[in-house]
């Protein structure tokens, strides 16, 4: 009968809204597992600590320690010069986003609800596709972009950044139709609604927390892009913020330790509070509840 | 009924058709990725047997070479150390490391008190969620002389990327992608259902038997996709790596993609980077076909 | 409004025939019940005439026109969906405006065929809901409206009430009946619930494997079932079937059934096919088997089994020998318990008399049924040969 003791009774507040909460033991196991993950945390904070602290610190250099508090570094990274990175690595992931969850919408919708001949074929190599490195890529498209003259461009590098992420947005949004009942298309078939209308009218509607998982991933992979814009597009104005933060740190001679840590700090918020805001899609998990049974 | 023949038993009416509007919906992405994806991996076949280069005698003026970049491949000390860092690499950090800490956090969080839960996922997680140069440049910092790690180790004057590059940058690697697998296994544990448990807590199992007899063996099949996507994500790792160290010192950390970078874009050996990749495609390829095999809900 | 027409359609699943040479004319107004056991094609006609399927062969018309190659948006036919398929983002509103909106309706009159059909089917107040909100049986009136509205040339329903529970199920059937004599519309329904198909149905077209069994009116399907599946398709409880042994007395001929010997009306009645065996199977109704002991000396015995009180009426099941048991209804508070030895009396004026091996009804229609009529004395008489 152990497992039943261990369900403490729910807790009632008056005032709130009922919750209910399986508290764990704190048996001896309870308090090594806790105390492990503890220790885990601290481990994988450190890094991190340094780069909070450091972009707050007036005089900071590579060593931890309580900082000499300052906004200096903020103020200096806000600056019309300091923001361009953003500006470019904006571009990029918005013209990728866009053009790939676009791509994908419609290349997904075909493939999960009419008849493609060798579709199965195809999801496969779809599948396949979204497994390969993009590293391997970089040589002949860098030839093909000389070759057209279409380097030393942010949308002709964002092309290219979407076409790398197509194939697993494709693959993520076709799960995602899937999951929409055919039953409401069909009624909206029969209701005199086309393909154009059925896509925008119900499949769009349906697939939006989808599409919008599809998209943030596109954008976060984008906005974190180093070596596709590396490569193909040199021109110093056009840099994005990953490239940026490496050549401040390739260049090796002095480095404007709190200003760089301000710097890493922004760049990373957006693609942060965009991660929390999919995850709380993930929890919510959308229903289809209510318009079919079930 | 039955005199109107015309309809019946003629040809099938009913044979699948590939309606224009789904050609017409196919186009436009089917033209993207085969101009922008099939065209490259094509296009690399050839180029991996010629000399082009980016910048020299064979910039403009290139041509087919035959087996020269293959003979110069299997003669290359570079290379073979290269696929031996990559083995290192991907096994130690990726399949090895976060395979390992994820699995174990995702066990752990599953007993743990909510806000520590809470606090280890979030920052867990933030060192995947951040761009990866900023995951680079924390643990360029984190490594340097005079540096967070130096001062743990009570070694402070200690630059670790010097000292240890190979086992610094896979620590690294180790920190930046333990949450995939943390959330793969958080998934699958979730899935579980604690009626199973509960019946072996009925039947007495201990905890440990528990864990051992039920859960990890129900968290096979996922075990088995999550080391090869994990597989798949480090082979190609290259920014973490470049920017960290640049392959160096000394080709210390030098794997393939850092390599395939350095010969085509350092060296302008654009010909001889593309036949390096050619190995990284058939290596990745083998994975991802061995991912398409076991993920069977394809299509 | 319209007529419908099946000719000759089949729908092969690969191979697979799942409608096999259907052949149904379905008039102007009338509510046609597709009735059958799961997996017997008749959702997969329903589909095939509103367009979601395309048939393998033969010719699906709608008023008079040929629809094969039409598209469903442009079939003009509206459909209840099992599991009603309303749009989820949409509000109640929503869902019922959306097909008028396709349609260009002017807001004016759209807003007042909405209010319309809102109050026929008491809406008004669910206007602003979302079906995640609803009870089944609301969504069941959202999705029926959402097929009112959209006024078309036929009604399809496919199993609409199957998803709500006894009571409300008896309720939507008497709104659906009075809905069909208000608007006087083409109805075709699919259903595996006889008494929702014995209930609306004008028409009830029985369908098994593929094949069309039987057409005709409830009562028609019930009292002179055309084959062995549709008589104990249709029926609660279930109509009992045993074997007899068609054979001639005097020259004319008798049914030897269950130890008696039955003297039957030569033109009621066709041999059966196969002249090795004059063996059949005879179908009686558990109306028709009285436990009445009236007549001992001329019952079947029987030795009660179970015992169902359903309240207004009571089932008997009671076993005659070692290979045949029969049920029966009987009067409610009838004392019989298990274990009782009961004497037993057919209505041999309703008995169903059926090939046995291609399991078609030998009846001929007659109005009067295989025995002229049924009088006690008719066992004594067998009994005196």
């Amino acid at each position: 009968m152990r497992f039943l003791n261990r369900k403490a009774p729910p807790t009632l507040q008056p005032t709130g809204p009922l919750i209910v909460v399986d508290y764990p033991r704190l048996s001896p196991t309870g308090i090594a597992t806790n105390t492990t993950l503890v220790i885990v945390g601290v481990a994988f904070a450190l890094p991190l600590l340094w780069l909070v602290l450091a972009a707050v610190d007036k005089n900071a250099d590579w060593s931890i320690r309580l900082p000499n508090l300052t906004i200096e570094n903020f103020r200096a990274v806000l600056t019309a010069h300091g923001l361009q990175p953003f500006v470019n690595s904006l571009y990029l992931a918005l013209v990728t986003t866009v053009v790939a969850t676009g791509l994908a919408l419609l290349s997904a919708y075909t493939l999960s609800r009419r008849h493609v001949p060798g579709k199965r074929t195809v999801m496969l190599l779809v599948l396949f596709a979204s497994g390969l490195p993009v590293t391997m890529m970089l040589v002949p498209i860098y030839q093909i972009y000389a070759t057209l003259h279409w380097l030393d461009s942010r949308f002709t590098t964002s092309l290219f950044l979407a076409a790398s992420a197509l194939p697993f947005a494709i693959w993520l949004l076709k799960n995602y139709i899937d999951a929409v009942p055919m039953e409401l298309e069909e009624a909206a078939g029969i209701e005199g609604a086309g393909t154009l209308r059925v896509l925008l009218h119900v499949v769009l509607p349906l697939v939006l927390p989808g599409l919008a998982v599809a998209a943030v991933f596109n954008f976060i992979s984008a906005w974190g892009a180093f070596v596709v814009p590396l490569v193909l597009d040199a021109n110093p104005d056009d840099q994005p913020g990953t490239v940026a933060i490496y050549q401040f740190l390739g260049s090796h001679g002095y480095i404007q330790f709190g200003q760089l840590a301000a710097f890493s700090l922004l760049f990373s918020l957006p693609v942060v509070v965009l991660y929390l805001l999919i995850a709380r899609i993930f929890r919510g998990g959308f229903a289809f509840g209510g318009g079919v049974r079930g | 009924m039955g005199s109107d023949t015309r309809f019946q038993l003629g040809h099938r009416q009913d044979k699948p058709r590939f309606e224009l509007s789904s050609a017409a919906l196919l186009a436009l992405p089917g033209g993207f990725l085969f101009f922008l994806f099939v065209g490259p991996i094509v296009y690399a076949l050839f180029l991996g047997f010629t000399n082009l280069q980016l910048i020299g005698p064979h910039a403009q003026r290139w041509w087919f070479t035959g087996l020269a970049n293959p003979t110069r491949l299997m003669h290359d000390t570079v290379f073979f150390t290269s696929v031996k860092l990559t083995l290192i690499f991907v096994v130690g950090s990726g399949m090895v490391g976060q395979t390992l800490v994820g699995l174990a956090l995702a066990l752990l969080m599953r007993r743990s008190l909510m806000p520590i839960r809470l606090s280890v996922g979030v920052l867990v997680v933030a060192a995947w969620v951040i761009p990866e140069v900023t995951a680079a440049f924390v643990w360029y910092a984190f490594s340097q002389a005079g540096g967070t790690l130096g001062i743990l180790t009570r070694s402070p004057h200690t630059n670790f990327l010097f000292s240890a590059p190979m086992t610094t940058v896979s620590v690294a690697n180790l920190w930046r992608g333990t949450a995939f697998s943390m959330l793969v296994f958080s998934a699958a544990l979730r899935n579980i259902p604690s009626e199973v448990l509960e019946a072996a807590d009925v039947e007495g199992a201990s905890r440990f038997r528990r864990l051992w007899s039920i859960t990890l063996p129900l968290l096979g099949p996922t075990l088995v996709t999550n080391l090869l996507l994990v597989t798949i994500l480090n082979l190609s790792d290259f920014t973490l790596i470049y920017t960290l160290t640049q392959g160096g010192p000394g080709n210390s950390t030098m794997t393939l993609p850092v390599y395939i970078y350095q010969e085509a874009f350092n060296y302008y050996e654009l010909g001889y980077g593309t036949t390096i990749s050619l190995v990284l495609i058939l290596i990745g390829a083998a994975l991802s076909l061995l991912f398409v095999r076991t993920s069977r809900s394809a299509a | 409004m319209a007529d419908v027409q099946f000719e000759h359609v089949y729908k092969l699943f690969g191979d697979h025939p799942v409608v096999n040479d259907l052949s149904l004319d379905i008039a102007d107004g009338e509510f046609l019940v597709l009735l059958g056991p799961s997996g017997c094609g008749k959702t997969t006609s329903l589909r095939m005439l509103a367009g979601l399927e395309r048939p393998t062969y033969g010719r699906i018309a709608i008023g008079q026109r040929t629809v094969n190659a039409l598209p469903s948006k442009a079939r003009d036919v509206a459909m209840v969906f099992q599991n009603y398929a309303l749009y989820p983002h949409k509000t109640v509103r929503g869902n019922l405006a959306f097909g008028m909106k396709l349609r260009r309706v002017p807001k004016a009159e759209m807003n007042r065929q909405l209010d319309e059909v809102a109050t026929l089917l008491g809406l008004k107040r669910l206007l602003d809901s979302r079906p995640a909100e609803l009870s089944g049986g609301e969504r069941q009136r959202v999705a029926l409206g959402r097929a009112l509205l959209r006024r078309p040339k036929v009604f399809l329903m496919d199993e609409p009430l199957s998803n709500l529970d006894a009571t409300l199920r008896a309720q939507m059937r008497a709104e659906l009946i009075r809905l069909h004599t208000k608007l006087n519309a083409t109805i075709v329904y699919v259903t595996h619930d006889q008494a929702e198909a014995m209930t609306m149905a004008t028409r009830i077209a029985v369908m098994s494997k593929g094949h069309l069994a039987q057409v005709g009116t409830p009562q028609q399907i019930y009292d002179s079932p055309a084959d062995l599946f549709v008589a104990t398709f249709v029926g609660l409880p279930k109509m009992n079937v045993v074997t007899g042994r068609l054979g001639s007395v005097d020259n004319s001929p008798v049914l030897e059934v269950l130890g008696r010997t039955i003297r039957m009306d030569p033109a009621s009645f066709v041999s059966p096919n196969s002249s090795s065996s004059a063996e059949v199977f005879v179908g009686i109704r558990p109306e028709d088997v009285l436990c009445d002991p009236g007549n001992p000396q001329d019952a079947i015995y029987g030795d009660v089994e179970v015992v169902e009180p359903l309240g207004s009426e009571t089932l008997v099941t009671a076993r005659c020998d070692e290979t045949t048991t029969l049920v029966a209804r009987v009067p409610p508070r009838t004392p019989i318990a298990i274990g009782d030895r009961i004497r037993i009396q057919i209505n041999t004026q309703h008995l169903h008399l059926f090939d046995k091996t291609t399991q078609q009804s030998l009846l001929l229609p007659t109005t009067s049924g295989p025995v002229k009529t049924w009088q006690p004395e008719v066992f004594a008489e067998v009994r005196a040969n």
